[in-house]
């Protein structure tokens, strides 16, 4: 009986403790041919795994057929371990790993790391924090401080990964469909302020030039473009062409809010990789342009950038010297020549000692998005958020975007939606991942939403009807963006063709244009993002046009709203008006105020360019007071109107003036009509009529 | 002048404790002064008695009355009638009787009853006015002080109405009501722990009452010790299989301690004992939520709806749902009702819409 239980125990402990089986003769004496084509594809796999790592996932279908041969090796199950890591199914690499470490656990001293790496993508912390340590205890007196930065980053990243991951964040990640990916590696989307156009760089067959990068036996990166149709799918992506697409690479960096200008990087023979701008003229994208010798170098690696809401500064990433970790953000302005400035470092609150990388700046003109591998990364590059605060002149401490949006691996090149509701971002680690890289759209559901219970008691022995109990749920705020997106055609009012026009966005209180903007001169669209806080002035310009003048004052609690505005430019002609909306009076007096400012001196230019031009200014109020009050101050209005022009060089022959009162109301508040005062606003009004020119 | 003893006849108790009215019975000693009309008078008065006593309420009345008919001045047949006009809900023909039976020095046990009428027919003040009376009446009577302190418990006066209690319990130390009510009133003041331990002491007195045992469990549940809120539910259902309230909440300590399908069974058996509760329903609807059943919760919360079409919370609940199944427009159809409802929360989620 004892002699049974030995042999039955020595089975056990056998079948749990493979031993380690070298290729050679002495093991497979009856299996000289197999032994030999397995020896041949180690080696062929060798010459694969003994260059750069890019290109060991091609030693992988090797290894796998020595390893068929014998699974018990453990170099060659390190190897295999090894090579899956830095492949895109790096979720096969454990297995092989922890057989490698069954066999030998010292069969090559990285195992430790790799071992670490594999527990660290498969979210088994504690392994990994183990294996971590293990090896840095073999490279603590290596002279390369590297590996203990890198060892230190990810052991701390494993710390990160067992707080953050235990509350996730409520999400609905979508795979954008069979119009946008490929089986081939889709990366780097960025989109429109209003989600309608799609921008991403694709690696997919059919690229300009249609060759192979040697360097990692794929397609050159090529940028393509879709845009949302009624239905709300996505049209099948386009090539963007010719003028942007070359035969080496090219990747989307950038789109500004109103889709007409992108962001590229290009990588080029002998340089590291710049970065680049293309303007849309009509259908058609300009020749990149360099953005200069302030952002690119010759010798390093600018690699991503982003505009602010104004396109007035450009957020980028660069590992030249000089910088806090590897590659950090920078931002550069657009000087008055229209050039970009120095480049300043964001500084310690963003950058860290590691990589910082895919920047990109929300179009509330505050929250920068980019990725790390320092701050509270569970892995790899990580996705944070941080907000600048205007008061202090600085940025607020990056917030991790949380789990499963970030993963124990790379995620990357996050872009939001101007409400703050939907992210795109890029991932090959989805369930439904189409190719080896895919593109993703996540839904942000908010906080949990708590489900209310209800409950009663019988608190009262009298009482027979129960005391009713009742539960109140905890409000979740639901942060929202505070900016408002405004959009729409600009045509010809007479023939309604669409016009290429100027729009300038004034902030009225401060008397500054804050940026300025072309429609399309195909289909005349326009989109603007206004940040909430400010009294905007907007003035849509086109020679031989009259200019068109609106107002927008968004106050700084208001919330997210999309604006549809379609305007028509009506030709200088006599008889023609136009309703002067940033003009501004003292309440009840005919004072202008000095937010008046930039739409009079728009007028005193457009007297000077044309200077037969002679107009009528005409005051209006609204029904509220009475008739001749009104009539009165309406006339003062107007003349106070006069009065600028003519202190400002404007020849008084040139200019009549009337007072209209309330004649001539644009809606239904007549006297009586109970009116929002939004209803009023539209009344108080400074008109002017070509009189001749 | 008649010389007639008066026995106070037995207070009913009905429920445990006194809800219903004393009747009173004449012995009548010395037959020879009394007239013919007087002596029919007290027979009637007697007979009403009687019938009171067997549940005819209506014969009582017209016997009381006529008594009162024979005998202008026998003030106790008012009280009688007063007592059976309680016992039919004719609250405002009790007050005009006890008004008379208030005559009699003798018949100030009217005042009590008064204060109870009063209470019925909403007039608080009064009520607690007529309670004082009786306090001054009869000072060691634990009756008016246990429902002045009701009254002022449903008033909102929680303090009020536990000094009350506790002079009630002074009067009447195995009045294990009043310490329920005591322990309700100190709960209301979120004062948990003192809630805990009269209706501990309630138990102690008689822990055959399941609503003590109920509402103990709720405290324990207020105060986060659900294995203790799940016992006492537990007995108090014990007590009385039927009592689907106390289900319903023993469910409800399942789902906070994070045990949705111990909730699921125990809102499930609340249905089946009340088929048209629709908390219970609301609730299951949140523990199918919890286990991702996320179109059994809409069934559920509509179901709910159903039985109450302004119950808010349950708009919010089924919108939760629905947001999960990516109906955004009937999330946001139903986060609207419930903020038009006026429930807080489904503003900020409707907000978003």
């Amino acid at each position: 009986m004892k002699t049974l239980v030995s042999i039955v125990s020595f089975f056990v402990v056998f079948g749990a403790m493979a031993q380690n089986v070298e290729f050679t003769k002495d093991n497979f004496k009856d299996k000289k041919d197999g032994l030999k084509a397995a020896i041949k594809s180690i080696e062929t796999g060798d010459e694969y795994f003994e260059g750069m790592s890019v290109l060991w996932k091609d030693a992988i279908p090797h290894y796998l057929k020595a390893n068929e041969f014998n699974p018990n090796n453990a170099m060659l199950n390190f190897k295999l371990g090894a090579c899956y890591l830095q492949s895109l199914e790096r979720n096969k690499a454990l297995g092989f790993l922890e057989k490698a470490y069954q066999l030998n656990p010292s069969v090559e001293a990285r195992l430790n790391y790799y071992l670490g790496q594999a527990y660290h993508l498969n979210y088994d912390f504690d392994d990994a924090i183990k294996f971590y340590s293990k090896y840095k205890s073999v490279v603590i007196n290596n002279p390369d401080p590297w590996y203990r930065d890198e060892l230190d980053m990810r052991i701390q990243q494993c710390y990160n990964g067992k707080k953050i991951i235990e509350n996730p964040i409520r999400v609905f990640i979508d795979n954008l469909g069979g119009s946008i990916n490929t089986q081939y590696r889709e990366y780097g989307a960025v989109i429109s302020a209003d989600e309608s156009v799609i921008i991403f760089t694709s690696r997919r067959v059919g690229s300009t030039g249609g060759k192979i990068d040697p360097t990692i036996n794929e397609h050159f990166e090529d940028l393509y473009i879709s845009y949302k149709q009624e239905d709300g799918s996505w049209s099948p992506a386009e090539n963007l062409g010719d003028n942007v697409n070359s035969d080496d690479h090219d990747a989307v960096a950038a789109v500004s809010a109103d889709g007409q200008r992108v962001l590229i990087f290009l990588g080029r023979k002998n340089n590291a990789g710049d970065l680049y701008e293309c303007t849309l003229d009509g259908d058609v994208w300009s020749k990149p342009e360099s953005l200069g010798k302030n952002v690119n170098t010759k010798e390093y690696h600018e690699s991503s950038a982003c505009y602010s809401p104004d396109g007035n500064t450009i957020y980028f990433v660069t590992n030249k010297p000089g910088g806090i970790g590897d590659h950090d953000i920078y931002m550069t302005q657009r000087d008055e020549k229209g050039k970009w400035g120095p480049a300043t470092n964001l500084g310690t609150t963003i950058n860290t000692k590691y990589d910082e990388e895919a920047v990109y700046m929300h179009p509330d003109g505050k929250t920068l998005y980019f990725s790390s591998k320092g701050h509270t990364s569970i892995g790899g590059y990580d996705i944070f958020k941080s907000v600048y605060d205007e008061a202090t002149q600085s940025w607020g401490t990056p917030e991790n975007l949380g789990y499963p949006v970030n993963t124990a691996d790379d995620d990357a090149f996050f872009v939001l939606s101007a409400d703050g509701k939907r992210g795109y971002f890029t991932s090959g680690q989805q369930a439904d991942n189409k190719g080896t890289l895919d593109l993703y759209m996540i839904t942000f559901l908010g906080p949990e939403k708590p489900m209310v219970l209800n409950n009663e008691d019988n608190l009262l022995a009298e009482a027979t009807a129960p005391i009713k109990e009742r539960v109140i749920a905890p409000v979740v705020e639901v942060k929202e963006a505070q900016l408002t997106i405004l959009k729409g055609l600009i045509t010809d009012f007479l023939s309604k063709e669409p016009l290429e026009a100027q729009i300038e966005i004034v902030d009225n209180e401060a008397n500054q244009t804050i940026a300025t903007f072309k429609s399309n001169s195909k289909t005349g669209r326009y989109l603007v993002s206004l940040p909430a806080g400010k009294n905007y002035g907007i003035a849509v310009k086109k020679d031989g046009y009259l200019f068109h003048s609106e107002n927008f004052d968004i106050p700084a609690t208001a919330a997210f709203q999309e604006v549809e505005k379609n305007i028509e430019l009506k030709q200088l002609a006599v008889g023609s008006k136009i309703v002067l909306r940033n003009i501004f009076f003292d309440l009840d007096k005919a004072t202008l105020r000095p937010e008046s400012t930039a739409e009079l001196q728009r007028l005193i230019k457009l007297m000077n360019d044309v200077p037969t031009l002679n107009i009528e200014l005409g005051g209006h109020t609204d029904s509220r007071g009475s008739d001749s009050y009104n009539m009165d101050l309406s006339k003062r209005r107007a003349k106070a109107v006069v009065d600028y022009l003519t202190k400002n060089g404007i020849d008084a022959g040139r200019l009549k003036w009337e007072g209209y009162g309330e004649t001539q109301l644009v809606n239904k508040c007549a006297n009586g009509v109970n009116c929002s005062d939004e209803d009023h606003q539209m009344n108080r009004r400074t008109e002017f009529k070509v009189l001749s020119f | 002048m008649q010389k007639v003893k008066y026995v106070l006849f037995a207070v009913l108790i009905s429920g445990g404790f006194a809800t219903t009215v004393s009747a009173q019975e004449d012995t009548i000693v010395e037959a020879t002064i009394l007239g013919a009309e007087e002596i029919e008078a007290d027979k009637s008065y007697n007979q009403g008695i009687q019938q009171f006593q067997t549940n005819d309420f209506e014969g009582a009345i017209a016997s009381f009355s006529k008594a009162i008919e024979l005998n202008a001045g026998f003030t106790k047949a008012y009280l009688n009638r007063g007592s059976a006009y309680m016992e039919v809900e004719k609250y405002s023909e009790a007050i005009s009787d006890f008004n008379v039976a208030l005559n009699d020095p003798e018949g100030k046990e009217a005042y009590y009853l008064r204060g109870k009428c009063y209470e019925k027919l909403g007039s608080r003040d009064k009520a607690k006015g007529d309670y004082a009376s009786a306090m001054e009446a009869k000072a060691d009577d634990d009756r008016p002080y246990y429902y002045r302190g009701l009254i002022k418990f449903n008033e909102g006066d929680y303090e009020g109405a536990i000094s009350d209690f506790t002079e009630a319990i002074n009067r009447n130390k195995r009045h294990a009501y009043a310490y329920n009510d005591r322990g309700s009133a100190k709960r209301m003041m979120e004062k948990y722990d003192d809630a805990i331990k009269d209706y501990l002491k309630a138990l102690q007195i008689d822990n055959k009452l399941a609503f003590v045992h109920n509402n103990l469990g709720s405290a324990y549940r207020k105060k986060g010790r659900f294995d203790e809120a799940i016992k006492s539910y537990t007995k108090a259902v014990e007590v009385d299989p039927k009592y689907y309230i106390a289900y319903n909440n023993r469910g409800s300590a399942h789902y906070d301690a994070g045990n949705y399908d111990r909730a699921l069974a125990d809102f499930d058996r609340a249905i089946e004992l009340n088929k048209n509760y629709a908390f219970a329903y609301n609730n299951r609807a949140s523990a199918k939520f919890k286990l991702e059943d996320y179109k059994g919760c809409i069934e559920d919360c509509t179901t709910a709806i159903s039985f109450d079409p302004n119950y808010g919370y349950a708009y919010l609940n089924r919108g939760n749902a629905k947001e999960l199944l990516r109906d955004d427009k009937g999330a946001c159809a139903d986060w609207k009702k419930a903020a038009e409802l006026g429930v807080e929360g489904a503003k900020s989620y409707a907000s978003g819409c």
